[in-house]
């Protein structure tokens, strides 16, 4: 029988109380109890066989009026015999789920229903035909149990094991009703068929839906805070190597950026916007109840070259998508205030998925995927750069570049140099789960092995993980478990995002700009580079070596003791370990293997921490079970140790050994070291009340103690309160059978953001070194100030939502809005630079968040084509109040080819984080009159060169004088809203999933153009468009300026020239499955195949490769920037998913 | 209801044993307060003083470029140039960096004074460290009295809870009471050069603290005569002759004989018999780049197509951005420097071109060998002091920074004899000094320059004074001191004054072109930059805007400011 237990027991409900002592709970059914009620609430004798027979009840109050009064008198007797007694009376059905009994109207039977082999029939007087056939779920797989009725008349029949009912119907408008505990109920008419295979649909809302929420959980309709639930199902069928990529688009509030295109690269989280200018504004993570580092753990050189400023890597790429069960994303007060200081960037709790009870059952996926770039962005070939060249050298007065002779002989030569650097790369993903158990064992296993590669050639991502939970049910009060995940990837990478803007760090940017005619390859060899160009991307590609390896373990353990009814304790404890080797090599024709002779890096980055958890939980019904309280209280602690070494080595003899072997190079670097420590010890509690499943109360508070804040300052309390009003439980509301669920929410309170760093509060001493003699000598001198007034960054924030349902919710909605406050910024404030220091860090300063989020989702169809659409929409707007005595904070600088080198961020009161700042550009000046009436500018502009606008001056009005204080706020990185919307259709066994996925209104640097639409000084590969649409003299052009041999690109101003829209809508994924008929094979459950797209359609006017990019992506202060990144993917996949 | 007790016995027993301490052990910082355990800790800290001068924001970089680009001898290219020209603010880094970096040796100073009261030390190392400490801050107020007028004056270590951070102000005469202070508490203290190893050459002596306070009180009387207080000035001459004196009269130093010699790196060691005080920079395996202790003036001052004279790969050449003055050239180079060796020894007007054995490139103003020869042509002429051929990377040299050599300390001897008394027998012998040393040349002696014969007015020879530093002391690092600080011969105004006003216009204005059907270089004399028409508030720098910014309480920017 291809049943679980859950099944069993429904199927044992369904076939009435006779059959109830055949499921697995039988040993609770057996229990003896005594009850002695008169007149009492149907409600209180329920409390009381709870208390007695330590089971709990499941019912929906729809479905059971539970003030009716009962009267029953029993000694020692089986618990299945009382509730026979007092249940039938009542036409309640019941059935055993693991522990706990399951209430449901039972549907009224008529005499003649029973179970029956379809073969043997009864014939009724009015039957003219017998319809035969197969009930399964929506997997496919058989239904026992499933009430059959005729409609209109008194003849109804359950189906047998096999899911396989036989019944007789009049004639072909016969309406045949399908109806199961757990599942939407099914009226199908005839017809003229006489064979019908039907599949039900789940009924999420029959059984109560739980919530995971920090240290507990709560029934979904006692929830107070803001929570929205992700489960993971189908995401084996989506090219994803991280969690936050399936997030992307189906959660409303969460803003999910991947950083780049290259595998295992940075994903940027946000919830609800940015709260902090200095510290991270990820979420904290919490992996089956363990809260998880955050944060970029590359190891870095240390210096700024290229390779330093790799993009980071990502936390959770070490985990698998396919073994997350669920993902809930904590994002209100009410929600987060129980995670304390770590919680204002919001809470991701990620629930692994664990074994369930009855039959082993074994999975293995596969996917392959296809990987190419989007597009190419269209540059100059060889003709047009030729022209261009020496167009600009006529503009400049200068014989041309290039003579009949030379153009002759260079226009043989055309590469589009983006050809050689990408490719079709291809993925395969592989995925063995084995999972099963008993009543009191159950455990899962999967492992994984993923082997990723980079668009751009030479670059891959491998994992390998295993994962195991397992929960073991020692005695009627004790449970223990464990969660274990262990996994090693290795990464390999090429420099692109760089910036100090140097193109030989790039290997994007060194396909961008190398000149059409220029050979990639030796002229003696056609496959050997070219090394004596500096800058050929094809030298880093082929050459350059960065590989990280990174090895993750997780463990944790827990045990459960149930102290009393309704009473438990938890303790729960584990290690985090995770260790990242990082080794790359420079040789020569790179930058700095030029520079250095070879120049090899081995870093080691390796993080620690052990968490141990001390929880008491309270569910119960109380005071005659009119009220719920759910409450927990603990203790935790958590001590983390982070150690990190890197060296550098320089001058080998040759580029063979590479960071193989470090001692045959010739000059060590001063290694880098360090040691770490911090610890949380934290008190954590909460209460949520519940009266009569309509008022809903929830008070949260935590305090943390943190070693990282000074004795005085070391404990912070963080608390808040939520409000929630079950609407449609209120009797006025009752009669609105359109209704399901109205539920309003609101909720306030604080929680905190961890921005300080280890040491901070002391004063430091520098490491510098001095020449004394003609020696390096290690010194010591003054770093910063003792600082013991330092606290959190705090975050208050005030919520306010509704859930709402109809159509017994097959629509749902949820909307929310809200306003964050961040205070007490860490920031460090300039002091006088007299005192021998520059800054000195306090909390002040204030950012506010505030928006709007709507959730729908609908099953638009439920019929023989199923369809289930959902959508959401996010709106925040992020603006800086106040940065205490700063006027700004700058973004750090960036360069571009060495020209530039300024900061084209900034971080003020009145503007969003990061906000971008830079002159604008107001057309191009046509004749020398028009660039005599305008303003002076420093560069003296001819005309044919850009025109910018005097915006302001010393005195804040225009001063007729191009300068500093004409840079002004032109962009906001911010989008005005992003959406998703997921629509899942099925037909039979062909299913077809897609997500839209936009995002509107955010601004990007598109910093490639900078140089690429340049057109000025000595000619470097330029964009196709800049080129077509430059000035050629008066009348011709009011965009681009005139090509030119001086100069330099926008006059070495950031400009508003290069921001762009960088709005998007797209179709994320599209998945079309068939799940092959394998009814007949024995030990095939499921086999299913699956075709899927991803980054399919992008609609954007954004120029660039992909609109969805940010290179900087880890620090809020410069956010929205395209420089050298390697961009998203566009995916082709296919696979399969068996079960068996 | 006992099993319950037993219960919550066991839990509060696990949350208390898990309860561990919070308290921060902070394993891989050394901590202000907790480093300095021993006299052996000392040493360390006072390495961290003295890292603070090799650092890029003091005298490897930032810290010297605005004298070094902002006289009229040197004119700074690409990012350099805005020094020369004259165009920065208050926020630009050179200024903002030096005050900055100064005012971090002052408090390096300041705390490490103030942790040592609290410990056991033998005497004589503690009078030593102090007397360094006491020079090294009493060095970094003078540079900034010079650059910036007078200053706030701090002389206790900055911490978080009683500093005052918001401070006036002094007076520049307060500043130089100060200066004067700490430097005599210096002499006193420190021990002669004499007494300390090689290893340890690069340490404040005696000789740099009575060498220092001269030139100080040259600077201040030259400052007071600018105020028309001649008697108060005429007190400080007399101290800056005394201190000139005593420190030559020590014996502890001598000139060198071959003026080529101090320039030359392998000799570096050997020089510091005639350097008084030297910011040393070497070869630094441990760092690459900017923060390494290397050096880059050679990068900085050498041609883009001269291989093999600096560690910029591949070819070692320099980046060019510091180029010499073509009218300072030839006033190095005619009248009585003609033939001087040390114009041969400090420019660069000739080389190989790009490692091209028998190919050359000139620089104004020498000319093609013949009509026909070929050599390729560069308009500058180049500073000639600073190569290293074997520095590990463009910022990676071995160069030392010298401060004060003896032979300055001659000149200053020189001038405030002529201020006090005219230019006296004992002035024309020490200024003579120089001029012997260069006729020694390289062991070949030359008859030039002669010796300066008498009959001179006080001002002619204080105008001899200032040429003779021009020359002798060109790429160190002085001419903008010395331009802002002496007075023109009618000893109304700056030098300064008089040459971007006045001595500017006598020059052909314009870049020299080569005129190669003559083989002779016209057109003028100049690189625009670094010759902006005079204003008076190019007398001193602006303050750095960052501390104008964070510190209400500082007063008035500088005047034009």
């Amino acid at each position: 029988m291809k049943i679980s237990s859950l099944q069993l027991a429904l199927f044992a409900l369904c076939c009435g109380i006779a059959h109830a002592h055949k499921t697995k709970g039988q040993n609770v059914l057996e229990r003896n109890i005594s009850l002695q009620a008169e007149d009492l609430r149907f409600l209180k004798v329920l409390s009381l066989i709870e208390e007695q027979a330590n089971v709990r009840f499941i019912y929906s109050p729809d479905a059971i009026d539970i003030r009716r009064k009962v009267t029953i008198k029993v000694t020692n007797k089986k618990l299945e015999n009382v509730l026979k007694e007092v249940l039938l009376p009542l036409a309640v059905d019941f059935s055993v789920v693991d522990d706990r009994i399951l209430l449901k109207r039972a549907i009224p039977q008529p005499p003649s229903m029973k179970v029956r082999d379809p073969d043997t029939s009864v014939v009724p007087e009015d039957a003219d035909r017998t319809i035969r056939g197969k009930v399964t779920d929506e997997k496919g797989e058989a239904l026992p149990g499933v009430n059959i009725l005729v409609r209109g008349k008194q003849r109804g029949i359950v189906t047998n094991a096999n899911g396989e009912f036989s019944i007789e119907v009049p004639d072909e408008n016969a309406v045949l009703v399908f109806s199961f505990v757990g599942y939407f109920s099914k009226e199908i008419v005839v017809g003229n068929r006489s064979v019908l295979d039907i599949s039900m649909t789940v009924d999420n809302k029959a059984l109560e839906e739980v919530v995971v929420i920090g240290y507990g959980t709560i029934n979904k309709s006692d929830l107070t805070g803001s929570v929205a639930t992700l489960k993971m199902d189908g995401s084996e069928e989506l090219p994803i190597t991280s969690v936050e990529q399936m997030l992307q688009g189906r959660v409303s509030g969460v803003q999910i950026t991947q950083n780049t295109g290259a595998p295992g690269g940075g994903i940027s989280f946000l919830v609800r916007g940015a709260n902090s200018v200095s510290g991270t504004n990820e979420p904290l993570i919490v992996l089956d109840g363990y809260p998880i580092e955050s944060g970029n753990s590359i190891p870095n050189q240390g210096y700024s070259d290229a390779f330093a400023d790799t993009p980071g890597n990502n936390t959770l790429a070490n985990l698998n998508p396919n073994d997350i069960e669920s993902v809930e994303i904590l994002k209100d007060a009410s929600a987060t205030a129980i995670y304390g200081s770590r919680g204002a960037n919001g809470v991701v709790l990620i629930t692994t998925k664990r074994g369930k009870a009855g039959r082993e059952r074994i999975e293995y996926n596969f996917r392959f995927d296809l990987s190419q770039v989007p597009r190419k962005i269209p540059v100059l070939n060889t003709t047009e750069y030729l022209a261009y060249a020496n167009e600009a050298a006529a503009n400049a007065n200068q014989n041309p570049v290039y003579n009949d002779n030379q153009i002759a002989e260079l226009s043989k030569v055309d590469f589009d140099w983006q050809d050689l650097i990408y490719r079709t790369a291809k993925t395969q993903n592989h995925q063995l789960n084995i999972s099963g158990g008993d009543d009191r064992m159950r455990y899962t296993i999967a492992t994984n092995y993923l082997t990723q590669q980079g668009v751009v050639q030479n670059s891959n991502f491998e994992r390998g993980s295993v994962r195991a939970n397992l929960d073991r049910q020692v005695n009627r009060k004790l449970k223990v478990g464990m969660n274990f995940n262990g996994s090693l990837s290795q990464n390999r990478s090429l420099p692109q995002s760089t910036q100090n803007g140097n193109i030989g760090g790039s290997v994007v940017l060194g396909a961008l700009m190398s000149r059409p005619m220029r050979q990639p390859y030796s002229i003696d060899d056609d496959d050997e580079v070219d090394l004596t160009y500096s800058g050929n991307p094809l030298t880093l590609i082929r050459l350059f070596k960065d590989r990280t390896r990174e090895r993750a373990i997780l463990v944790n353990m827990f045990a459960d003791f149930e102290i009393v009814r309704g009473l438990k304790f938890r303790i729960n404890g584990g290690v985090n370990d995770r260790a990242t080797t990082r080794q790359n090599y420079s040789p020569r024709g790179t930058y700095s293997g030029d520079v250095f002779q070879g120049q090899a890096f081995r870093g080691e980055n390796s993080s620690f921490n052990y968490l141990t958890e001390y929880t008491l939980n309270y569910n119960k019904a109380i005071l005659g079970g009119k009220h719920r309280l759910n409450a927990v209280a603990g203790y935790t602690w958590q001590k983390w140790t982070a150690q990190r070494f890197g060296v550098v080595v320089r001058e080998f003899p040759n580029d063979n050994l590479t960071y193989y072997n470090l001692q045959s190079g010739n000059t060590i670097g001063r290694p880098n070291s360090a040691t770490q420590q911090w610890a949380l010890a934290s008190w954590l509690g909460r209460v949520n009340y519940s009266i009569d499943n309509r008022y809903l109360i929830t008070f949260t508070g935590r305090t943390d103690g943190s070693s990282r804040l000074s004795e005085s300052n070391r404990w912070d309390f963080f608390p808040s309160v939520a409000l929630g009003w079950n609407l449609h439980n209120e009797r006025f509301l009752k009669e609105l059978p359109l209704l399901s669920e109205l539920k309003l929410r609101a909720s306030y309170g604080i929680s905190g953001s961890q921005s300080i760093g280890v040491g901070s509060t002391n004063a430091i001493l520098n490491i510098e070194t001095a020449v004394i003699g003609q020696s390096v000598l290690i010194g010591y001198n003054q770093g910063s100030m003792a600082n013991n007034r330092l606290g959190w960054e705090t975050t208050t924030q005030l919520n306010i939502g509704t859930d709402i349902g109809v159509f017994n919710d097959r629509l749902k909605i949820g909307f929310d809005i809200y306003k964050k406050r961040s205070r007490d910024l860490l920031l460090n404030l300039p002091i006088p630079p007299s005192t021998g220091l520059s800054n000195y860090a306090t909390n002040v300063g204030e950012i506010e968040n505030k928006g709007l989020e709507l959730d729908i989702s609908g099953a638009i169809s439920t019929g023989n084509i199923k369809w289930d659409a959902s959508g959401n929409i996010s709106f925040n707007r992020n603006r800086v109040i106040s940065l205490g005595d700063l006027s700004e904070i700058r973004g750090g600088a960036f360069s571009v080819n060495s020209q530039l080198n300024r900061s084209l961020h900034v971080t003020k009161p009145g503007s969003p984080i990061g906000s971008f700042f830079g002159h604008t550009i107001i057309g191009v000046y046509q004749t020398q009159e028009e660039v005599d009436a305008g303003p002076t500018d420093p560069v003296r502009p001819t005309p044919g060169d850009y025109r910018y606008a005097d915006i302001g001056g010393p005195d804040g009005v225009p001063d007729g004088l191009i300068s500093e204080y004409d840079v002004s706020v032109i962009g906001n990185p911010n989008p005005d809203f992003f959406f998703g919307i997921n629509n899942d259709l099925s037909w039979n066994k062909l299913s077809l999933t897609f997500l839209l996925q936009g995002s509107i209104g955010q601004d990007i640097i598109n910093l490639n153009r900078h140089q690429l639409d340049g057109l000025s000084g000595s000619p470097t590969q330029s964009r196709k468009e800049a080129w077509e649409n430059r000035w050629t003299g008066p009348g011709s052009s009011n965009t681009y300026a005139k090509a030119t041999l001086t100069g330099t690109n926008f006059q070495n101003r950031f400009t508003n020239f290069i921001v762009e829209d960088g709005s998007y809508v797209r179709l994320k994924n599209l998945i079309i499955g068939y799940e092959l008929p394998v009814k007949k094979v024995e030990f095939i459950r499921t086999f299913k195949l699956f075709l899927s797209a991803t980054n399919l359609i992008t609609f954007t006017k954004y120029t660039g490769y992909d609109p969805e990019i940010n290179s900087k992506g880890q620090n809020a202060t410069t956010p929205g920037v395209d420089y050298g990144s390697i961009p998203q993917m566009k995916v082709y996949s296919m696979g399969i998913n068996a079960a068996f | 209801m006992k099993k319950h007790v037993n219960i919550v016995l066991i839990i509060t027993g696990l949350v208390i044993l898990s309860a561990c301490d919070l308290s921060e052990t902070i394993y891989d910082t050394p901590m202000s307060e907790t480093f300095l355990q021993s006299q052996s800790d000392v040493q360390f800290m006072l390495n961290g003083v003295y890292a603070g001068l090799s650092s890029g924001d003091l005298f490897k970089d930032r810290g010297n470029q605005i004298y070094f680009y902002g006289a009229d001898d040197i004119v700074g290219y690409s990012t350099r140039a805005e020094i020369s020209d004259k165009t920065y603010t208050a926020a630009s880094a050179g200024i903002v960096n030096k005050w900055r970096a100064s005012y971090r040796v002052i408090n390096n100073v300041n705390k490490l004074r103030e942790a040592m009261e609290n410990l056991e030390i033998d005497e004589s190392f503690n009078s030593r460290v102090k007397g360094e400490l006491y020079f090294l801050r009493g060095w970094m107020y003078f540079d900034l009295v010079r650059l910036f007028g007078g200053v706030p004056l701090r002389t206790e270590g900055s911490n978080g809870s009683t500093t005052v951070f918001a401070l006036p102000r002094n007076s520049v005469e307060d500043t130089y009471n100060l200066i004067f202070d700490d430097l005599k508490k210096a002499v006193e203290l420190c021990i002669p050069f004499s007494q300390i190893a090689v290893s340890e050459i690069g340490r404040a002596t005696k000789g740099a603290a009575q060498g220092m306070l001269a030139l100080a009180h040259l600077t201040y009387a030259n400052y007071l005569d600018l105020q028309n207080n001649p008697s108060k000035a005429r007190e400080h001459y007399e101290l800056a002759k005394e201190f000139a004196d005593l420190l030559i009269e020590s014996g502890e130093y001598s000139l060198i004989p071959d003026y080529a010699h101090l320039w030359d790196v392998e000799r570096e060691n050997d020089a510091y018999r005639e350097v008084i005080l030297g910011v040393r920079f070497t070869r630094d395996p441990t760092t690459s780049g900017t923060g390494s202790r290397g050096s880059q003036f050679a990068t900085f001052s050498m041609p883009t197509t001269l291989h093999g004279v600096t560690g910029n790969a591949p070819n070692g050449t320099g980046t060019a951005q510091l180029r010499i003055q073509p009218w300072f050239y030839d006033k190095c180079s005619t009248g009585d420097y003609e033939g001087d060796y040390r114009a041969d020894v400090s420019f660069l007007t000739k080389w190989i071109n790009n490692g091209v054995e028998g190919s050359y490139r000139i620089a104004y103003p020498t000319v093609r060998t013949s009509l026909t020869s070929g050599e390729q042509v560069t308009t500058e002429p180049y500073l000639n002091k600073y190569k290293d051929p074997k520095g590990f990377d463009t910022q990676n040299h071995e160069n030392d920074l010298f401060y004060l050599r003896l032979s300055e300390i001659y000149l200053i001897k020189a001038e405030a004899e002529n201020e006090l008394n005219g230019p006296t027998a004992i002035a024309y012998e020490a200024f003579n000094k120089l001029r012997e040393r260069a006729r020694k040349a390289n062991g070949i002696s030359r008859t030039v320059p002669l010796d300066l014969s008498p009959g001179l007015s006080k001002e002619e020879f204080r105008m001899k004074i200032f040429d003779e530093r021009g020359l002798e002391l060109v790429g160190e690092g002085h001419r903008w001191f010395d331009s802002v600080r002496m007075r023109y011969s009618d000893n109304k105004r700056t030098m300064m004054e008089y040459i971007l006003n006045e001595y500017i216009k006598s020059i052909p204005t314009g870049l020299p072109v080569f005129n190669a059907a003559q083989n002779r270089w016209d057109g003028g004399r100049v690189i625009p930059g670094g010759m902006p028409p005079w204003n008076s508030k190019y007398l001193l720098y602006p303050v750095s805007a960052s501390e104008i910014a964070a510190n209400p309480d500082f007063g008035p920017q500088n005047p034009g400011w």
